[in-house]
């Protein structure tokens, strides 16, 4: 099904080991995966390989995606940020576990704020898409590639003051995005 | 309700992976009593989905569909299973949160050492920085101290006042080396913290530039 939203795939894995599925989001989002992963430095070889690690905890984690907490790419996203913690420190990555009993669970009425997180990854997603281009990049240095400021100033040949300010003004921007989203 | 959270900068970093070992354990259990900081990390995952989803795509290696598929149906190595803990409390603890339980482990795991003062620690094996737990009997006060580094506490029972702010359970407090202070157990009862130190405080990452500067 060409059309099919990632969320639905991911579903689609967790109810039925579906190959296809798998494959579409595969296609989808394996090769993002490994641009995410050469950006934090690793070389090609070992992004490949850190890759396939996610895509197989993909597989085997399907079960407990739950579109209420995130949305896919954000899903995704946090695997191959946990597969790289492990392989880069060797250190293992202390993770909530959202079943906990002694866990607090949100106040009652916040059901809904869960129900949004998926749409929360999308607002953010299309906000991003409407920063101006370089704010954008500057974001995507930021958070990527784990570079300072001044880094990013000396790369980009801006005053490190345009750096700052348009960081923040982007910032603001993704901000406002969801909060707008919230009301 | 917690009202001492870690600040916005260890949450951003935690969510980014740049945390270390022992600052993450201490923000991840926080998070199991915190529903607002789970929310505040939710958005900063989000946002680096958002920033996956507009990367320019990589090329792949050749056969990387077929040598994942090929690796589906392999069986999963143990040490993949992340690090759980029955449901139990240790002996003489209070049922802690995950991901804190399965650094405790079972009954008998922790070797208690007597510090000055009648306090009571055991450390935690967690890389990248010291993580231990601390027991302060009722009413005592640590004595005036510094830190070398960064100091996070995080209350797991009880509770202690530190001049006139208040920590009860969940509650975190992170002090600089610049600050010299002298916290009480409240009167009621033993305290019970968790503890990092130093070493490990990778707050260096992207995210805690940025907030910081942002001045969030």
């Amino acid at each position: 099904v060409p059309d099919e939203p990632p969320e639905a795939l991911i579903e689609r894995v967790a109810r039925g080991a579906d190959r296809t599925a798998f494959a579409a989001l595969f296609r989808l989002f394996a090769p993002r995966l490994k641009a995410y992963l050469i950006r934090l430095g690793c070389d090609a070889a070992s992004a490949e390989e850190l890759m396939q690690d996610s895509m197989v905890m993909v597989w085997r984690r399907a079960a407990s995606f739950d579109r209420s907490r995130a949305g896919a790419a954000t899903w995704l996203f946090t695997i191959a940020r946990n597969k790289r913690v492990d392989a880069l420190r060797h250190e293992r990555r202390p993770e909530l576990d959202p079943n906990d009993p002694a866990l607090v669970p949100a106040p009652a009425g916040s059901a809904e704020e869960a129900i949004q997180a998926e749409q929360r990854g999308r607002r953010l997603a299309a906000a991003l898409g409407n920063l101006p281009a370089e704010q954008a990049s500057l974001i995507r240095l930021a958070y990527f590639e784990d570079r300072s400021q001044r880094d990013i100033a000396a790369e980009t040949h801006l005053p490190l003051g345009t750096v700052k300010s348009r960081l923040r003004m982007a910032l603001a921007r993704l901000r406002r995005a969801l909060q707008e989203g919230e009301r | 309700m917690t009202r001492h959270h870690p600040d916005e900068a260890q949450l951003a970093s935690y969510a980014g992976g740049s945390l270390a070992e022992a600052p993450a354990l201490l923000v991840a259990t926080h998070l199991a009593l915190c529903p607002a900081c789970r929310r505040q990390v939710a958005e900063y995952e989000a946002l680096g989905g958002a920033l996956l989803d507009h990367l320019e795509p990589a090329e792949l290696a050749a056969g990387s569909l077929e040598s994942t598929l090929a690796r589906l149906d392999r069986p999963e190595p143990a040490t993949a299973a992340p690090r759980r803990a029955a449901a139990m409390p240790a002996a003489g603890l209070p049922l802690l949160p995950e991901p804190l339980r399965g650094y405790v482990g079972g009954p008998g795991r922790l070797a208690w050492r007597r510090g000055m003062t009648g306090l009571k620690y055991a450390r935690l094996e967690a890389a990248g920085a010291e993580a231990r737990l601390l027991r302060v009997p009722a009413g005592r006060a640590i004595p005036r101290h510094r830190h070398g580094g960064q100091e996070m506490v995080m209350v797991l029972e009880g509770g202690y006042h530190d001049g006139d702010l208040a920590f009860g359970p969940g509650d975190v407090q992170t002090s600089g080396p610049e600050i010299e202070h002298c916290p009480v157990a409240d009167p009621d009862g033993e305290c019970l913290c968790l503890v990092v130190v130093k070493g490990g405080f990778r707050l260096g990452g992207w995210l805690g530039r940025l907030v910081k500067l942002l001045g969030y």
